[in-house]
């Protein structure tokens, strides 16, 4: 593995702890919960973010993305 | 799936490994569950320190790119002590999972990153239990 395939794998990594943290919060919250827009933000920073690394470091030929489940 | 699947509503014991302290806080929140019993650890070395003294485990969640052993290898080495184990690899690299593995057993599944809770939880059920909740 590179350096920057490394650097890649753990930002990716980061970003994906903060989406899954945040979809869980969101599931979590009541409809009325003063902090759910803000939490929405956060989530969808956190997507918006890992599509951008995707467009940035598309898959190299061969990838396969489901070939299972 | 070839093996037996286990009974429902029986205590669960998995062994997840994950070189990101993070990675391991978000497996831990999603399998929140009374009947989970999680071991945690931070590296294959780590991992392999479980064996043999440690509980039996169901299932195994392994981090497919880690330094020093990948998880395929990690999976491969505690099959030689509990070969019916069940393996989840948690990769964003499932062509590197494929090059290294032609195909992956019965007992095996991976699950892409970035995962959801809903996710983990229904890729753990089809491994334990062959429905898709625990």
């Amino acid at each position: 593995m590179t350096d920057d395939d490394k650097s890649r794998h753990d930002f990716k990594n980061q970003l994906a702890i903060i989406r899954g943290f945040a979809e869980i919060l969101l599931a979590e919250a009541v409809a009325d919960d003063p902090r759910r827009r803000d939490l929405e933000e956060i989530h969808k920073a956190a997507v918006t973010a890992l599509a951008l690394l995707g467009r940035m470091y598309p898959p190299t030929e061969g990838h396969v993305d489901h070939p299972g489940r | 799936m070839a093996g037996t699947v286990k009974p429902a509503a029986q205590p669960i014991a998995i062994l997840a490994v994950d070189d990101e302290p993070g990675v391991l806080a978000l497996v831990r929140r999603c399998l929140d569950d009374e009947r989970v019993t999680l071991f945690e650890a931070s590296s294959g070395k780590d991992a392999l320190s479980h064996f043999p003294k440690g509980p039996a485990l169901d299932l195994l969640i392994t981090d497919l790119r880690m330094p020093e052993m990948e998880g395929d290898e990690l999976a491969r080495q505690i099959r030689t002590l509990e070969p019916d184990l069940r393996v989840l690899y948690l990769t964003s690299h499932a062509d590197r999972l494929f090059e290294a593995k032609k195909q992956l057993w019965a007992e095996e599944a991976y699950l892409d990153k970035p995962f959801t809770r809903e996710g983990l939880r229904e890729a753990v059920a089809l491994l334990l239990f062959g429905r898709t909740t625990l």
